[in-house]
C-alpha cells in the first residue's frame, strides 16, 4: 500500500505524512503481533523516501493541489513551500545550498 | 750835614735809579712773558686750526666712507627686498592660483556630488512610488492562475541560472 504512494509524493508534507504512516505502522506491527519480521520493502522504501531531492520554494500564494503538480513537474523534485506574500509573485529557490530570488519582488527592485 | 744831605741825596737817587731799573726789569719780564703767552697762544691757535682741519678732513673721509657704505648698504637692501619681494610675489602667485584651483576643483567635486546624490533620491523616490504602486496592484491584481505561471516560470529560470 505504501509503494503506491512513492509516485504520488509531491511535497515535503507529503514525505513527512508516508515515513510518519510507516514509522506508525512498524510500530503496529510490534505491538499487535510481537516481534514479527519486517518486510524489507518496507525498510527500503523508506530509505527511498528519505533520500527524495527536496527543493524548497517561497511562494506568494497558498497554492493548489493542481499547482503544486505543475510545480513539481517543472521542478522534478519534492517541494517544500512555504509563503511568503511580500514576494507578490514568482518563487525564491533554494536547493542544495544554492539560492535564487526568481520573485516579482526582485524584479521590481532590479527594475 | 752837606754830608748827610748829599748822601742822602745820594741815598735817594740810588733808591730811584733801583726802582727805575726794578720797573724796567719787571716792565721786560712783563712783556717777555706777554710775548711767551702770545707765542703760546699762536701755537696753540695753530695747533688747534691744525687739529680741526684733521678732524674735518676725518670727518669728511668718515662721512664720505659711511655715505658710500651707507648707498651701498641701501642700494643691497633695496635689492635684497626687491628680490624678495618678487619672489614672495611670484610664489603667492603660483600659491593662490594653486588655491583657487583646488577650491574650484573641491567645489566641482562637491556641486555634482550634491547632483548626483539629489538625482538618485529623486529616482529613487520615482521608483519607490512606482515600485509601491505596482505592489499595490500587483497585490490585489494577480489571479491564482497568473500566481501559478509565474512560479512555473520561476522554476525555468532557476533552472536555467544552475539553481536547480
Amino acid at each position: 500500500m505504501f509503494f503506491d504512494r512513492l509516485a504520488m509524493l509531491r511535497t515535503k508534507d507529503d514525505v513527512d505524512a508516508l515515513l510518519g504512516e510507516i514509522d506508525a505502522y512498524r510500530n503496529s506491527l510490534y505491538k499487535t503481533k510481537g516481534k514479527v519480521q519486517i518486510p524489507p520493502e518496507l525498510d527500503k522504501l523508506e530509505e527511498t523516501v528519505k533520500k527524495l531531492e527536496v527543493v524548497q520554494l517561497t511562494l506568494a500564494y497558498e497554492p493548489s493541489p493542481q499547482d503544486i503538480e505543475a510545480f513539481f513537474k517543472a521542478a522534478g523534485k519534492i517541494l517544500d513551500i512555504s509563503k511568503d506574500t511580500r514576494l507578490l509573485g514568482g518563487a525564491v529557490v533554494s536547493y542544495q545550498g544554492k539560492y535564487g530570488d526568481f520573485s516579482v519582488r526582485k524584479k521590481l527592485s532590479d527594475a | 750835614m752837606v754830608g748827610t744831605i748829599s748822601l742822602y741825596l745820594k741815598t735817594k737817587f740810588d733808591k730811584r735809579k733801583i726802582v727805575a731799573r726794578e720797573e724796567e726789569i719787571v716792565q721786560g719780564a712783563k712783556r717777555k712773558a706777554e710775548r711767551i703767552v702770545e707765542e703760546a697762544q699762536e701755537r696753540a691757535l695753530k695747533v688747534l686750526g691744525e687739529a680741526r682741519l684733521g678732524a674735518e678732513n676725518r670727518n669728511k673721509k668718515l662721512e664720505t666712507r659711511l655715505d658710500r657704505i651707507e648707498e651701498k648698504e641701501v642700494r643691497e637692501f633695496r635689492k635684497t627686498l626687491e628680490d624678495v619681494a618678487t619672489s614672495v610675489e611670484g610664489e603667492a602667485t603660483v600659491v593662490v592660483g594653486q588655491k583657487i584651483d583646488e577650491e574650484v576643483a573641491k567645489a566641482r567635486v562637491e556641486i555634482e556630488k550634491y547632483k548626483t546624490q539629489k538625482i538618485k533620491q529623486v529616482d529613487d523616490s520615482i521608483g519607490e512610488i512606482v515600485k509601491e504602486t505596482v505592489r499595490k496592484v500587483l497585490g490585489k491584481g494577480i489571479t491564482a492562475l497568473e500566481h501559478k505561471d509565474l512560479v512555473v516560470q520561476a522554476l525555468q529560470e532557476a533552472k536555467e541560472n544552475h539553481v536547480l
